[in-house]
């Protein structure tokens, strides 16, 4: 166990159950619903914002690639999880202010934030602002994971890495990918969506 | 295997994550001015332009968040999730769109285009071709008239307006309808020298003063027409098509149109095959040294406009070239302040001599 992750996470986990209007908003910021979908929701902005066509085959082109990143750090999650478990903090440690239901999966990596990081990671490729918005929400995200005692700070951060990492590794790999993004946007132009 | 864990709170997330999409939706509608997204008329209700979209995005949340108890307990995982909220994009997609068709139509148009004393009246061409002459019935001395054709696959009495306009400022205004037969090449080629044919016919026409002008592939028609015909003595065209690659189907159509006015604005591909053989960028060599008016909106979502003026002044420097702000492709043919330009040039370049308002 490394001592900083430790220390760390007592500090920031400390900061719940002592108001409850934190301990509300951490629960909203923190669950698997709220800012997944808003993250989702600015992928959604990055299809339909382009105003010229060239614009808007980058942006369809970035968020294909970036469903795809999702899919890979998903199937990742799912590997590693399988290969390596560590145990959550409230399961190893008296004293944990619990905000959450009990996860029984793995506490590293964080899932939710290897999730939030490849939104950020993707969106940031084509739009800085829409980047700079998702990464604020993705830390957001990470920050109440740990404050409602669910995961240590090291599991967020290689969350994190992992997320940016699939999307890296996506962007690398985007040319045999890329039967693949013209397929999506032939469909979609079909629908007169591309 | 999918493990959504609890139907009731799965059923809540894909009814929130298609509320929340939708919101998004129209926050795009409204920001981007994408006409087939946009659910209200965010350019008649600026107050709701971009109100709407974070409205039902913030009751989504208060809503989902405010009635489900059971957000801290373990529901569907994120491969779960993810399929439901891609599923709520899909129905909010569908529903947006069928709402905009559906409600689109429903919005007040203006009742009578036509501004007094101005006429209108439902005249046949020589072969049969259905078209509307609208004129000031005080004009007593012959003056100058204008062969309009609008866009075959537009919405209807989209150049009445402007015909209206230009009736009022003395002007013979012939509408003629560019019917499916006329939809095709060579045939379409007919229908501009049929209605020059009547409005030479007209005792208050003077058939010197005769222009020809055009929105969209009717623009096209008309520059080609001009090209073809000497006695035309200027042309004006309203954002003309150009090239088959402009006609594409794709979203640059929803920023101007709903989904079923894209479809029928494709003619079924004739579209394309028309301007591809209308050629109408050659034809445009052609007019000069005659006074030729091409405008465009600046926000043509259609056309790239952007590379134009480039291009035009290297092959058609006589050609002159407009841009009217905050217009799209449609919505030029209704702008006023199109309008006002098309007029003002209409009378510099073409109606000199005449009093345009003789009757009075």
């Amino acid at each position: 166990m490394l001592e900083w992750d430790w220390v760390l996470f007592q500090n920031l986990n400390g900061l719940a159950g002592r108001w409850p209007a934190l301990d509300g908003l951490v629960r909203l910021l923190m669950n698997d619903y709220a800012l997944p979908t808003a993250l989702s929701a600015l992928l959604v902005v990055l299809w339909f914002r382009g105003r010229t066509p060239e614009e808007r085959e980058a942006d369809h082109t970035a968020a294909i690639l970036t469903v795809v990143a999702l899919l890979i750090a998903m199937a990742v999650l799912k590997g590693l999880n399988l290969l390596f478990f560590r145990p959550r903090p409230f399961t190893t440690h008296d004293g944990v202010h619990l905000l959450f239901y009990h996860p029984s999966d793995s506490s590293l990596p964080s899932n939710a934030a290897t999730v939030a990081f490849v939104f950020a990671a993707g969106l940031r490729r084509r739009s800085s602002w829409l980047g700079a918005l998702s990464i604020v929400t993705g830390c957001l995200l990470s920050l109440a994971r740990i404050v409602g005692g669910v995961h240590y700070p090291l599991d967020v951060v290689t969350g994190a890495l992992l997320g940016a990492g699939c999307v890296a590794l996506t962007y690398r790999c985007s040319r045999p990918l890329a039967p693949l993004v013209r397929g999506v946007r032939g469909l979609a132009r079909l629908f007169f969506l591309a | 295997m999918l493990k959504f864990v609890s139907a009731y709170l799965a059923l809540s997330y894909l009814a929130f994550s298609t509320l929340v999409t939708a919101g998004t939706l129209q926050v795009l509608a409204a920001w981007r001015l994408l006409a087939g997204f946009a659910l209200l008329d965010y350019r008649r209700r600026p107050a709701w332009r971009h109100a709407a979209g974070p409205v039902t995005i913030l009751l989504s949340y208060v809503w989902f968040f405010g009635t489900r108890r059971e957000l801290i307990t373990p529901g569907p995982a994120g491969t779960e999730l993810t399929l439901l909220f891609a599923a709520g994009v899909a129905l909010a997609l569908v529903g947006t769109l069928l709402g905009t068709a559906v409600l689109r139509p429903l919005r007040p148009r203006p009742a009578r285009p036509w501004p007094e004393p101005v006429q209108a009246r439902r005249v046949r061409l020589a072969q049969g071709q259905e078209a509307v002459l609208v004129q000031d019935p005080r004009r007593a001395r012959p003056g100058p008239a204008i062969c309009l054709v609008a866009d075959p696959g537009g919405p209807s009495g989209q150049l009445d307006a402007l015909a209206g306009r230009l009736a009022a400022e003395g002007w013979t205004v012939l509408l003629p309808a560019w019917d499916e037969a006329l939809q095709r090449y060579p045939d379409a080629l007919a229908l501009v020298p049929a209605a020059v044919a009547f409005l030479c016919r007209q005792p208050i026409v003077d058939a010197n003063a005769l222009v020809v002008g055009g929105a969209g592939l009717g623009a096209d028609l008309a520059l080609r027409a001009a090209a073809e015909d000497r006695q035309l003595r200027a042309a004006v065209a309203l954002a003309p098509l150009w090239e088959p690659a402009n006609a594409r189907p794709g979203l640059g159509l929803l920023d101007e149109m709903t989904c079923p006015e894209a479809q029928r604005w494709l003619l079924g591909g004739r579209r394309r095959a028309l301007l591809a053989q209308l050629a109408s960028p050659q034809a445009l060599l052609r007019i000069g040294p005659r006074p030729t008016l091409i405008v465009y909106g600046e926000n043509d979502a259609l056309v790239p406009v952007g590379s134009l003026r480039a291009h035009l002044q290297a092959t058609a420097p006589a050609a002159e070239l407009r841009f009217v702000p905050r217009e799209g492709h449609l919505s030029l043919t209704t702008s006023e302040q199109a309008f006002s330009l098309l007029v003002g040039w209409l009378q510099a370049h073409c109606d000199h001599g005449h009093d345009a308002r003789s009757a009075e």
